[in-house]
């Protein structure tokens, strides 16, 4: 069986603060292999974020550490590994799509220029070579007119527009890895199901492994093969997709999934 | 191995969980200096000590001896009494200053921060870059020409120059403040501006005054040398501006206590409020940048 | 350059009047209205009342104040600005002769004091809280603590005196070398004291920029710590670092020539100010103050401009 792409064993995330130490994940394995597609659900402050800012090596130092038995990725193990050898790590099979689009480009730069060195740098091609592919990236997103977005700056696009640049983005960059923290938040049931096919299509066609983190039940069901819940640190249950929805085993998962409001059925037939 | 950099913290919660809080216990040593130099003002002012200053002496430049702790300067007044009695000067000079343009410059920038674009902020604002203009020395000098010779036309022109950074300032507090959910809560509730200001945006501000307080009260110290030095400054009693004046000559000619002693004594007081002021920010205010010290050299 | 940008310079202009009047005022009430009655001094001994009169007149004092500061504005404006008192000689001229003596004497400093204060808040905020950045902020904290004067005194008294390295007193710059000495001790002294200032800010500022998403999402994509110092950092941070150091240049020029000048005897505009001072004389004092003044709020608007090419969020105003 070929090596899996990301592989955590028993990781283990703490935050040391003026009050002591808390523990945000608590002994949590994985295993992803290429094309695969997690989506990891849970209440906030269960600790997700943390963990895929623990894989990405973006957590605060001094502030944070990471610990546990193993955590690799295509092999190569990431607990104790220094900053510079992360940095590449990141650069070259790493994405992460951050939770706020708005915050997350530089305001300074257009948003052309910010993609282009960006997949200039970690696809080693040239400025134009990198244009393009932002323009393609872009276009498979439903943007509109690609020429002026890449002329703009990240204050003159909606939250929506962030978000699709982001996915573009990374996209365009084809990693290994790809974990999506509420990517879709802040776009409309729509296009929300547009962009998911395209990221989702693609991730298929490169053998990206997909790592997706949300709250919402409706994205997992649509699109990942399996699911995780995640309590308090930990995975408290972990399954294909579809059996989990139709037989939920861990109490949460069943207090999560009965939170779900549902419309009654008559409701739609008056 | 080489730790990531410490600069990047994740999100705002593992942020404050990064930043140590210090424990009071790390103010104790600053204020004790401070309350050092206050106990050296208040015995100056009860007349226990450094009373001496003006007596003027026959031995001229001498080092330091049984009579002179620390010797005596051109006309033989006892440097160390000198010390003494400049540093109740300094508080006299830097405590009514500071009160006085903390409270206006308070009191101003709040009014134009809560009424934002308004004609009292459009009014406040044009004051403040008015007088900012101005060079502050020049003012002084000015000012002092103005008043021919009134004993308080320094603190005056202190006071009408500082009180523009802590105007500032609490504006842009003010402002950030005023947006916030409960404000507009309390607007919507039928408070009365004067009174929301008073009950909900002033205490949010009284950690800032407090930290502009000390920084105007070190602004004010350091002028004053300066001013001592350009001949408009403190004139009928001794200061430390006073004493370096005086020493500026004498030290050409290799008599450094004066000198010495007074920069010593400002270095400690203004190093120790600083001190002060940094951990108080700390404290209580971690998010505000340091981004506004008053600058007057 | 585009119509929006002609725009916003005229608006900005404009805006600036009140200010510019505000200035003029105060600097007319502080300098001529409330300034010395000079009377005295040009009549001869035993004036009768005629004369004083005479007098007066010539000086303006009879004419009402609104009369009196329109005359001032003119007389700003046109740059009629009198003559100094100890030598007769036109202000303007004084003026011409020193003013290029104080910035040849500090823009060195000002520029070598950013720069390094700029590099070392960078330093800084790259390893807060580790042991260099502890160092910066305590040398910070101490320079801060610094009295200008006190440095000035000592840099004299230890490099002119002691170590004789450098000339304390007097300009004579016959060659490139001969400036270089003259402006050392005053360029050392001048980026000491503001060197505690401004490496403080920065690094707030820097920290603040630090720890914001866009930069921690750059990191994310795998940027270099040098390549996120300079486009994500150093970009977002101008604004800020622009906007006090053209607020505190005006300010520490005077003072810095004022004290610098006066204490090395450097002919500049510091020095001439300082004996207006101490003679009170109200022709210079009055020139000086009020150019100042409005350069300072020409400086503003300069400052606006630089900011709005700066950032695009603002080129939407």
């Amino acid at each position: 069986m070929p090596e899996p792409v990301l592989d955590l064993r028993d990781v283990r995330v703490d935050y040391t603060g003026a009050r002591g130490t808390s523990r945000a994940v608590d002994g949590v394995s994985l295993s992803l292999s290429s094309g695969d597609r997690l989506g990891l659900v849970g209440e906030s402050g269960c600790g997700k974020s943390s963990l895929a800012r623990a894989i990405m090596g973006l957590l605060p130092n001094p502030g944070a550490g990471l610990s546990g038995r193993s955590m690799r990725l295509d092999g190569q193990e990431l607990i104790g590994l220094p900053e510079r050898a992360f940095r590449q790590v990141r650069q070259k099979s790493l994405v992460l799509i951050p939770q706020h689009p708005s915050g997350a480009l530089n305001p300074v730069q257009s948003v052309g220029r910010q993609m282009e060195s960006i997949i200039r740098r970690r696809l080693g091609v040239s400025r134009r070579r990198a244009r393009q592919e932002a323009a393609d990236a872009l276009a498979q997103l439903d943007l509109g007119d690609i020429g002026a977005l890449l002329d703009r700056y990240p204050h003159q696009l909606s939250g929506g527009t962030s978000q699709r640049v982001l996915i573009a983005l990374a996209l365009a960059c084809r990693p290994r890895l790809l974990i999506c923290d509420e990517p879709t938040s802040a776009l409309d049931p729509t296009t929300r199901a547009a962009a998911l096919d395209r990221l989702t299509a693609l991730c298929e066609h490169e053998g990206t492994a997909l790592l997706l983190i949300t709250h919402d039940f409706g994205i997992v069901a649509g699109h990942c093969e399996r699911t995780a819940v995640m309590l308090q640190g930990r995975i408290v249950e972990e399954a294909p997709a579809d059996a989990l929805f139709h037989a939920p085993r861990h109490p949460y998962t069943k207090a999560l999934l009965a939170a779900i409001p549902r419309l009654p059925l008559a409701a739609t037939e008056g | 191995m080489r730790r990531p950099s410490a600069a990047l913290p994740v999100n705002r919660a593992a942020r404050v969980a990064g930043s140590a809080r210090r424990p009071l216990s790390a103010f104790a040593p600053a204020l004790f200096v401070l309350g050092l130099y206050l106990l050296i003002a208040v015995g100056v002012w009860l007349g226990l000590w450094g009373q001496g200053w003006a007596e003027i002496g026959s031995a001229m430049w001498e080092g330091p001896s049984q009579d002179h702790w620390l010797g005596t300067n051109r006309l033989g007044q006892d440097i160390w009494q000198r010390g003494l009695a400049a540093t109740a000067t300094a508080f006299e000079i830097g405590l009514p200053v500071a009160v006085l343009s903390t409270l206006i410059g308070g009191l101003l920038g709040a009014s134009a921060g809560f009424f934002a674009h308004s004609w009292i902020d459009e009014a406040v604002l044009w004051l403040v870059g008015t007088l900012e203009a101005i060079p502050f020395y020049l003012f002084v000098a000015a000012l002092a020409f103005a008043l021919s010779g009134h004993p308080w036309a320094m603190h005056l022109a202190m006071i009408a120059t500082f009180w523009t950074a802590t105007a500032r300032v609490t504006r842009a507090e003010t402002q950030r403040i005023a947006k916030l959910g409960f404000i507009e809560a309390a607007r919507a509730g039928g408070l009365r501006p004067r009174r929301i200001i008073r009950r909900h945006v002033m205490p949010h501000l009284t950690p800032l005054l407090l930290i502009q307080a000390s920084f105007a009260f070190i602004a004010a110290v350091k002028a004053e040398v300066v001013l001592s030095f350009l001949g408009i400054g403190v004139d009928d009693s001794v200061s430390w501006g006073v004493m370096i004046a005086e020493a500026s000559q004498e030290i050409l000619a290799g008599f450094y206590l004066n000198f010495v002693t007074a920069s010593a004594l400002l270095f400690g007081l203004v190093m120790t409020v600083n001190r002060l002021a940094d951990r108080f920010q700390d404290r209580f205010d971690p998010k505000a940048a340091r981004l506004d010290a008053c600058n007057h050299a | 350059m585009d119509r929006a940008l002609w725009g916003f310079v005229a608006r900005r202009l404009l805006g600036a009047i009140p200010l510019l009047l505000g200035v003029t005022l105060i600097s007319f009430l502080l300098t001529v209205y409330f300034g010395p009655d000079k009377t005295w001094d040009l009549v001869g001994l035993n004036p009768t009342q005629a004369e004083v009169e005479q007098i007066r007149e010539q000086l303006g004092y009879d004419r009402a104040l609104p009369e009196r500061y329109v005359e001032f504005l003119l007389d700003l404006a046109t740059l009629d600005l009198g003559h100094v008192e100890a030598t007769g000689e036109r202000v303007t001229e004084v003026l011409r002769r020193t003013i290029p003596v104080s910035l040849m004497l500090l823009l060195p400093g000002l520029v070598l004091g950013t720069v390094l204060a700029l590099l070392l808040a960078m330093l800084a905020a790259w390893y807060r809280g580790r042991w260099l950045d502890r160092l910066i902020t305590g040398v910070s904290a101490t320079g801060m603590s610094l009295s200008f004067l006190v440095i000035i005194i000592g840099f004299q008294l230890i490099f002119g005196v002691g170590l004789g390295w450098f000339p304390v007193r007097g300009w004579v710059v016959d060659d490139f070398g001969d400036y270089l000495r003259h402006i050392a001790v005053p360029t050392l002294a001048f980026v000491f004291v503001s060197l505690g200032y401004n490496t403080r800010f920065f690094r707030a500022v820097m920290v603040n920029e630090l720890s914001s998403d866009q930069v921690m999402n750059a990191r994310a994509f795998g940027a270099s710590p040098f390549s996120l110092m300079i486009n994500n950092v150093l970009g977002n941070a101008l604004l800020p670092i622009l906007t006090r150091v053209m607020f505190s240049v005006p300010p520490i020029l005077i003072t810095g020539s004022l004290l610098i000048e006066s204490h090395f005897s450097i002919p500049g505009v510091g020095r001439v100010t300082y004996e207006a001072i101490l003679s009170g004389d109200q022709a210079l004092l009055m020139a000086v103050v009020s150019l100042s003044s409005v350069l300072y709020v020409l400086a503003l608007t300069l400052t606006d401009l630089l900011c709005r090419c700066a950032d695009p969020r603002l080129r939407s105003l």
